[in-house]
């Protein structure tokens, strides 16, 4: 079951980003597109002239989903929760070299947003995981899965959480790293065709990285599970409707001070 | 083969380049032979007695004193001469204590033998390379290769040393080296910051004479394996003053300068004090008395302070525009890691900063050789310089992006060392609750190290000049030797630790997944290139690094707070 969930993630990241623009539409009183979207989507991209800007750039593209998706992968297999988070930094960076690697000045832009974007939530998951350790004794995804839930103790770790992801998932208020209005995507910008399809399926398969860890925090109970992740999908979605972007500078201080912030105070509950 | 070889082959090796016709060649069969004989250490503990040894370095010692008091009066450097009397006072004073108990001179345990690892494969590399490298140079060759070698006999006499008093003889040796090659291109800067490198290292020697002085009137010893059996107040204080030598070695931070102004020295010079050997010696000397440390106050504000310093020397890494500069602080900031971890004290630790010891000496001796090469053939040395010299010497940016990346990413083994470090302050939080302090600091300055280390790749990678290809580029045997020996141990040893940690199964995935890369990175050269997209701008693009920095005041404050805390664990020390 998890290999098979593993092995489909770009397909299930698809369903989820479909169902997912179904719903936002919905609260701004818009029918939306259908679930299938994406998958029109690629048909349409992969149709599409095969150009690049050079080789370099468009394999570290792939190189970032590929990343991502052993991410994912290790995430439903119950792997190492601080090795997971250490691949998915990778996949990360590749994409931000990439950025770096052509002459546009939105892609140095946004890699260079990416970059600090990292440097704010990335400490905040290690963090997070060591919440995991310090509540279950182990690192991994299959040992914490077996455990009651861990919300209780770990809800300011929770919240922490619930700072990073709009970064992750590119919503506002934090969504100055690809910022279309005034940077024009960032990073993705010189990815066109079958290339920009790479990408895209990565987006998508962030969003199970996401609501995977989301998923953590119920432990061995599935209910709480479908609870928690439906309504932090519901949240994530109504704040993006609702709020205006902020500056990255400001991304950066409340995510790094807030997310910090509340994460530490979590762990020395936990550990007193 | 007898670890006391270690000692005589580099001395041969110096009087076959000063007398013979072929110094490669010496230099070639002397790495062989040493790097056989450190690898081939096998017993854990190896004792030797040679008590004989006290009366001509305590000889050699006063000698030593008496050239640094020379030197500073010579130089009209107040700090350097009054700093050698304090020495000498305080020599004489354990000289009048005496110490009685008889024990082993030299001793080789677990850190001895990584030690004497790194001097002999990584220093036998990087005299090799010295040897390439000194023909671009003015001035005398051979006299420079000559102390580099004495220089490796000394770092393996300090890696195998068990009494404090010789411990502190070949520490000030290592001082001397480094004022020597420091100022050997002999300007106005050169003499400066190697006065400057020698006045802070002798306020480590001065802090090892305290420690000495305190167990000679305490315990009566003065050998370390002894030392370490003793509990206590005036125990815990020797093993905080040992720690305060290591830090200003390590160029910890209110000393950081001493370790930036060392890189007007050659390349090699560089490679070999700066980070790949001596610089060890601070994760060295506290793991030598890291269980003295064991939860104690003091040990806790060395952890704590050190931790610090990593986070402080990455973010201010992000600042500077000299390759050299930036390896020198990336340096200070994974020592201080190693000295905060070792700290601890917790035999978990030990583990992982022997392996940090070890991966970070080979990734960043490779890194300055590359470093030279660079600025031997194409007088590169600032990183705004290097934007897209990918496209114009593949090969030397292959190596220069190798070595970043063996300092960052899986499988390598630093990568791993810092992952296992987190695992282990995530552990020791459960019976220490203060180690969330340790860990939050860690999360941050790996996260800037890497920050650091990946912008610097970015704009490696990065088209933002118009640059032809060069015609010929030429590494040439004598760089190209040591630096394919230290790239392919590099990867050798680093799977070995995978393979350790994780398995077989791990070790192929991730192998694979390297392969994959790199090969649609070749499927991709045929598909068509256009430009990029302007949005209907006609601007030309000017690439550049993005820096991030406090300003001058802030600086100088937390320079001033890391002074404050330093003297605050000298302080703990001897109250404890």
């Amino acid at each position: 079951m998890s290999i098979l969930l593993a092995l489909l993630a770009p397909v299930l990241g698809a369903l989820v980003y479909g169902f997912e623009r179904i719903v936002r539409a919905r609260m701004q009183r818009r029918k939306g597109p259908p679930l299938l979207q994406p998958f029109y989507d690629m048909a349409k991209l992969l149709d599409k002239r095969l150009v690049m800007v050079h080789a370099l750039h468009v394999s570290l593209g792939v190189v970032h989903f590929i990343l991502l998706w052993v991410a994912v992968a290790m995430l439903f297999l119950g792997g190492h929760l601080l090795l997971i988070l250490f691949v998915h930094l990778f996949a990360l960076l590749a994409l931000v070299m990439a950025g770096y690697s052509v002459r546009s000045p939105y892609s140095h832009v946004g890699a260079n947003r990416e970059l600090l974007a990292l440097l704010a939530y990335e400490p905040v998951l290690i963090l997070v995981a060591t919440g995991f350790y310090l509540t279950t004794g182990s690192f991994y995804v299959e040992e914490i899965l077996t455990q009651s839930p861990k919300l209780g103790p770990l809800w300011m770790c929770f919240l922490a959480l619930l700072l990073v992801i709009p970064i992750k998932l590119k919503k506002s208020p934090f969504d100055a790293l690809e910022a279309h209005q005034e940077i024009v995507g960032g990073v993705e910008i010189e990815y066109s065709g079958a290339f920009y399809e790479v990408l895209y399926m990565a987006k998508m398969v962030e969003y199970l990285f996401v609501y995977g860890l989301v998923w953590l925090f119920a432990g061995d109970s599935w209910l709480l599970g479908l609870v928690l992740v439906s309504l932090v999908f519901l949240l994530v979605n109504a704040v993006d409707n609702a709020t205006a972007r902020v500056r990255i500078d400001h991304l950066l201080r409340i995510v790094a001070l807030g997310g910090l912030g509340l994460a530490t105070l979590n762990l020395i509950g936990v550990s007193l | 083969m007898s670890p006391i070889w270690l000692l005589l082959l580099p001395l041969v090796a110096a009087a076959g380049v000063r007398y013979g016709t072929r110094p490669l060649g010496v230099i070639g069969v002397f790495w062989l032979l040493s790097s056989l004989i450190a690898m081939t250490l096998q017993e854990a503990l190896i004792g030797i007695h040679a008590s004989w040894l006290d009366w001509p370095i305590a000889l050699a010692d006063v000698g030593l004193l008496l050239f640094f008091a020379y030197v500073g009066r010579n130089e009209g450097d107040v700090r350097v001469f009054g700093l050698a009397i304090v020495q000498m006072l305080l020599f004489v004073l354990i000289e009048l204590f005496g110490a009685h108990a008889e024990g082993a001179t030299f001793l080789i345990d677990d850190a001895s033998r990584m030690m004497l690892f790194i001097v002999n494969v990584v220093g036998g590399a990087i005299v090799y390379y010295a040897h390439a490298y000194m023909r671009f140079e003015q001035g005398d060759a051979k006299r420079f290769l000559i102390y580099l070698l004495l220089f490796i006999a000394v770092m393996n006499a300090i890696a195998m040393s068990n009494h404090l008093m010789h411990f502190f003889f070949f520490f000030e040796l290592t001082t001397l080296f480094s004022y020597l090659l420091i100022r050997y291109r002999l300007d106005e800067t050169a003499k400066a910051n190697a006065l400057r490198a020698l006045w802070m290292n002798q306020i480590g020697g001065i802090a090892l004479l305290i420690a000495a002085l305190v167990a000679s009137s305490s315990f009566d010893t003065l050998y370390l394996d002894a030392l370490t059996q003793h509990a206590g107040g005036a125990a815990v204080m020797i093993a905080v003053f040992v720690a305060l030598g290591a830090m200003i070695k390590g160029a910890a931070m209110p000393f950081q300068s001493w370790l930036l102004g060392a890189m007007v020295a050659p390349t090699p010079v560089s490679a070999i004090l700066h980070s790949a050997t001596m610089v060890k010696l601070a994760p060295f000397m506290v793991l030598k008395i890291a269980a003295l440390l064991h939860v104690s106050f003091a040990g806790a504000l060395i952890s704590l302070f050190s931790m610090a310093v990593f986070v402080y020397a990455s973010f201010l890494a992000l600042s500077k525009t000299s390759l050299k500069e930036i390896l020198g602080l990336s340096t200070i900031a994974l020592l201080a890691l190693m000295v905060s971890l070792a700290a601890t004290g917790e035999e978990r630790a030990r583990e992982i900063v022997l392996m940090l010891i070890l991966f970070h000496a080979l990734s960043k001796a490779l890194l300055f050789l590359v470093a030279g090469v660079l600025e031997k053939h194409f007088h590169l040395k600032d990183i705004e310089d290097m934007a897209g010299l990918i496209y114009q010497a593949p090969r030397s940016v292959a190596l220069l992006v190798f070595g970043f990346l063996s300092l960052s990413v899986p499988p390598f083994g630093l990568l791993l060392g810092k992952l296992f470090a987190l695992i282990f302050l995530a552990q020791m939080m459960q019976e220490q609750s203060w180690a969330l302090a340790l860990l939050l600091l860690a999360a941050l300055g790996s996260t800037l190290l890497a920050l650091l280390y990946f912008r610097l790749l970015s704009h490696l990678l990065s088209r933002s000049g118009e640059r032809a290809a060069m015609a010929h580029e030429t590494i040439g045997w004598g760089f190209g030797v040591p630096i394919a020996a230290l790239s392919l141990l590099s990867v050798v040893l680093s799977l070995g630790y995978f393979y350790d940690a994780f398995g077989l199964g791990a070790l192929l995935a991730t192998l694979a997944l390297l392969v994959v890369s790199a090969l649609t990175l070749r499927s991709f050269a045929k598909v068509e290139r256009v430009k990029e997209y302007a949005c209907g701008e006609r601007a030309p693009f000017v690439g550049a690094l993005a820096y991030y920095t406090l300003s001058e005041a802030y600086t100088a404050k937390f320079i001033q707070g890391f002074g404050l805390f330093f003297g605050l664990i000298a302080l703990a020390g001897v109250l404890s």
